[in-house]
């Protein structure tokens, strides 16, 4: 069976910076300072309204493809990411499709999950290029969360950003690329992180228009995401390790033959963590969060590519990607890389 | 570990001054418990008895001495 690699990455952040500072004046000195300690998280970059994650996805596919020459006529398969589409339908990589100019004959689809859709992305875009249902990938993520919450939230605000990638596949030699895959889901957690209302299951009245203050001083309707932190805390400390050890069961090595672990930027007190209880060593991973924030799905790619600027991913190296959340869902892979060194890093832009 | 050993550390965790703690001080009477503080718990538990406290356990817990029972059940 033929394998696949990523050639490249390329990824753009809202153009507005919500700072530390802004957020000082908005909940108190002492709240943020409490924040700030639990999550690492200083800054944000976040789109303007009428900004959508579709439009952080064309902006960094349009780099991409300039960047890599790439022929848009050979491109057969568009994965789009997003749990901010633009549209309940149509599905939002057909706009990508025509507005990125991309053949008639290319497959175009949304993925729906947010945290994981990065890897689930990939693991597709890896099947359907083995199966020889397509021939090069472009993968592309895209979420404007940040509009989703409450702008007196205190729980959420903090940590959000938006961002949005693209990443090309393309077929690789065996043994090189992508080497194993791990996935999973838990829908019994799926209450602990929601918009509960805006669906069909719960559509728009003035009832979930409803504004209520919880307990800790956080405001939110039912139109809002909610999150419960320490139950996705849990839920990462537990899971994760497992995750990793599965997947490096099946490539039949230890962590320390591993060279770069990247796990999904939820925050800096949870990755730190997770470093430390997977006895990972912290120079084999990067963190990426502190001045963009949490951008949902988009984290994966963007922390690859910062890892791929500063050397910690290149030619040769094993590469472990893990990513967990909303669902509940997971998604690890191990990558041989193959991608360019140089050309592949992406650099933040504006929206 | 004593009583002592984790009422120190269950204070140190939440930023709570350990005089005014004790094993039996109403967890809800304490401004600073709250959703950080859960995490800080659960975090200080699993690194020191190797027990991962479920999200609800910290939430119901009235006091510290709950939560050390738990922990102590695994």
């Amino acid at each position: 069976m033929p394998g696949s690699s990523i050639r490249a990455v390329e990824y753009v952040v809202g153009s507005q910076k919500l700072s530390f500072e802004e957020l000082e004046e908005r909940f108190g000195a002492e709240a943020m300072k409490k924040v700030f300690s639990g999550s690492g998280i200083r800054n944000r970059q976040v789109a303007p309204l009428g900004v959508c994650g579709s439009d952080l996805a064309f902006q960094a596919a349009e780099c991409l493809l300039e960047k890599q020459g790439t022929d848009r006529a050979s491109i057969d398969l568009l994965i789009h990411c997003t749990q901010s589409p633009d549209y309940f339908l149509p599905t939002t990589a057909c706009l990508l499709q025509h507005r990125l100019r991309l053949p008639a004959r290319c497959a175009a689809f949304d993925i729906n999950l947010g945290c994981t859709q990065y890897v689930y992305a990939l693991s597709v875009a890896h099947s359907m290029i083995a199966a020889g249902l397509a021939q090069r990938a472009l993968v592309l993520t895209g979420d404007t969360m940040t509009q989703t919450v409450h702008p007196m939230d205190r729980s959420l605000v903090p940590l959000m950003g938006d961002a949005g990638s693209a990443t090309l596949v393309e077929p690789a030699e065996a043994g090189q690329g992508f080497l194993a895959f791990e996935l999973g889901t838990d829908g019994a957690g799926s209450g602990h992180l929601i918009i509960p209302a805006g669906g069909f299951r719960q559509p728009i009245s003035a009832e979930t228009a409803v504004e209520v203050t919880d307990a800790e001083g956080n405001t939110r309707t039912a139109a809002h995401m909610y999150m419960n932190g320490a139950a996705i805390f849990y839920f990462a400390i537990t899971m994760v390790p497992k995750i990793i050890s599965a997947l490096l069961r099946k490539l039949e090595v230890g962590i320390d033959q591993v060279d770069c672990v990247l796990f999904h930027q939820a925050n800096r007190y949870m990755l730190d963590y997770l470093v430390k209880k997977t006895k990972l060593a912290p120079e084999k991973t990067h963190f990426f969060v502190e001045e963009i924030g949490n951008t949902s799905g988009s984290t994966m790619p963007v922390v690859l590519a910062d890892a791929i600027r500063v050397g910690k991913v290149k030619p040769g190296s094993l590469v472990v990607m893990v990513v967990f959340g909303v669902g509940l869902s997971w998604g690890a892979t191990a990558v041989r890389w193959t991608g360019d060194a140089a050309g592949s890093a992406g650099t933040g832009g504006g929206a | 570990m004593t009583e002592d050993q984790f009422v120190a550390l269950f204070a140190e965790a939440i930023g709570a001054d350990p005089a005014m703690l004790t094993l039996d001080t109403p967890l809800q009477q304490l401004e600073m418990w709250d959703s950080v503080a859960y995490l800080a718990v659960m975090t200080m538990v699993d690194e020191q008895m190797e027990v991962v406290l479920p999200p609800d356990v910290l939430t119901g817990a009235k006091t510290a001495r709950e939560i050390l029972a738990k922990a102590r059940q695994g």
